[in-house]
């Protein structure tokens, strides 16, 4: 390999890695939560669709999630992506088998070097997913998601008072996905999911979308 | 000058001194972790948003430069039986004799038009006097360095008429604008549209560029059955360069300058960042001279079919 091509590779695969967290809806949660004293951390790979120029591309998007037990109906955590972090809880309202009803709000922020049709390099997030798990079996939950976000993408200059080339964004949305457990403390979720965004000033942009793998793993927190 | 006198925040300290406080370190950085982050999260964001704002120009029709160099007799009384158009965009404006040297040798030697971005006026000046031509020069903004930035078109037949295309969607680092330079050149009673283009750098995205590329098609719109628009359109990512041609081919024109491949030579390789989109001009010839040039593009040129 030539050191043009690896400096090439070095390029497109830093883009791959800072570029898409921001647009991802993937959260790849279920509606149960996780147990008081536990931790659990996972490793998510999805594919994300989105809105590039006046066609539709497509990028994977790594991201590591955690999630930490707080009391008997709620949990806390986020998902990491190298230039972003989404921070929210997850409150369980509803248990009644092979039923469960959680409500989870969150919050994230992400820098992009680069701008897309409706990103900028400040991009922030806040919203709620309401989720719902049928228990199909013992190692087998199916989930159901919908969601209602709010997005701000914002040039630099924003924290100079300059607003000008921000957007501001609408973004309900959906998502199946389907969970087995491989273990006590294992579990991969499979999700697919897509957003309508709507660009207040703008009006609608393209459907986006995700499909992708999360493991996760379960441990007691240390005494 | 003694280094070992000098302290260097940006060094490590020495091994045996970082091995020997690493536990009281960790200790009150664990104590202390906010304390610690907050700093560091601050000095981030204030570089972040150091980025001085960019002076741009925003008075619609200026300012302007323009001078007319042409050598009485320079050009032929007869029909040309083709016409050359180049577009070199010289990094800045700062290697201007190594530009005029390769404007002064084939294939680009003689070219009926040339449209430059990165420039200033000075090095317009300096081009259009010593190659015979005319040109206008319309500056977009001012460089870090005080220098202006701007497009022009240079051209060997008379240019009747010039203006300013604004374009969406500054920069959003910097806010700088952008600007595409137009000019009816006149060849010998046959009036040709001429745009000179400087779309925004990848930073601004895709949308954005394709929304540039889209005013200047709008803004000559009706201006006549000829026209070049020319320039630096950045489509360097993925994909860029594919829905900009597909955009210009949706509106009528061909990629006059297709095949000549990358126009750029950059740590990540080669990119195509210049292209040549015409209406009413048949290419027989085009190419990319890549010799030396004073800059990171090459100039791209492609010889046309002439009378149309």
């Amino acid at each position: 390999m030539t050191l043009r091509k690896a400096m090439r590779s070095l390029w497109l695969g830093g883009l791959l890695l800072l570029a898409p967290g921001c647009l991802s809806g993937a959260r790849n949660l279920g509606a149960a939560t996780t147990p008081v004293g536990t931790t659990e951390v996972g490793v998510s790979l999805n594919a994300l669709a989105f809105e590039h120029g006046r066609e539709r591309a497509y990028l994977p998007n790594p991201e590591l999630t955690f999630r930490k037990g707080a009391g008997e109906n709620w949990d806390w955590g986020g998902r990491l992506t190298l230039l972003g972090l989404e921070l929210g809880t997850r409150h369980r309202l509803v248990e009644r088998s092979p039923w469960t009803l959680s409500l989870a709000p969150s919050a994230g922020v992400w820098y992009v070097p680069v701008t897309n049709n409706s990103t900028e390099p400040v991009n922030l997030r806040l919203g709620g997913q309401a989720l719902v798990d049928y228990r199909l079996s013992p190692a087998w939950t199916l989930t159901g998601g919908a969601s209602l976000m709010g997005a701000f993408a914002g040039p630099l200059t924003v924290f100079q008072g300059r607003f000008n080339g921000s957007h501001l964004l609408a973004l309900p949305g959906g998502s199946l996905g389907v969970a087995y457990r491989l273990g006590k403390s294992l579990e991969i979720r499979a999700e697919a999911g897509l957003e309508l965004p709507l660009d207040l000033r703008e009006g609608r942009r393209q459907v986006t979308g995700h499909a992708g793998l999360s493991l996760r793993w379960r441990r007691a927190n240390a005494r | 000058m003694s280094q070992s006198s000098q302290t260097n925040p940006c060094r490590s300290p020495e091994p045996q001194k970082a091995a020997d406080s690493s536990h009281a370190w960790k200790r009150r950085s664990r104590r202390k972790g906010p304390l610690v982050a907050l700093p560091w999260a601050a000095l981030l964001l204030a570089l972040l948003t150091g980025c001085p704002l960019a002076e741009n120009y925003t008075d619609a029709s200026g300012p302007r430069y323009s001078g007319d160099h042409r050598t009485p007799g320079a050009v032929s009384s007869e029909d040309p039986s083709s016409v050359t158009v180049v577009t070199f965009n010289l990094a800045f404006a700062e290697q201007v004799t190594e530009a005029i040297t390769a404007l002064t040798r084939p294939p680009l030697a003689d070219a009926d038009i040339i449209v430059m971005q990165e420039m200033d006026a000075p090095a317009v000046e300096r081009i259009a006097t010593e190659l015979g031509l005319t040109y206008v020069y319309y500056p977009a903004s001012v460089q870090v360095d005080g220098g202006d930035f701007g497009n022009a078109v240079l051209s060997r037949w008379p240019i009747t008429a010039d203006w300013k295309i604004p374009l969406p969607h500054d920069d959003p680092y910097r806010k700088q604008h952008r600007i595409a330079v137009a000019a009816t050149v006149d060849i010998r009673g046959t009036p040709i549209q001429v745009v000179s283009v400087h779309n925004a750098t990848p930073i601004v995205g895709l949308g954005g560029r394709l929304d540039q590329a889209e005013t200047i098609i709008n803004a000559l719109d009706g201006a006549g059955p000829l026209q070049i628009i020319a320039g630096d359109f950045n489509t360097s990512d993925p994909g860029s360069l594919n829905q900009t041609v597909k955009l210009f081919s949706g509106r009528g024109f061909q990629w006059a300058s297709e095949g000549v491949g990358d126009t750029v030579d950059s740590v990540i390789g080669g990119l195509p960042l210049d292209s040549v989109f015409t209406q009413g001009l048949s290419a027989v010839e085009r190419g990319v001279d890549r010799r030396p040039a004073g800059s990171d593009h090459h100039p791209v040129w492609v010889r046309f079919a002439w009378p149309p």
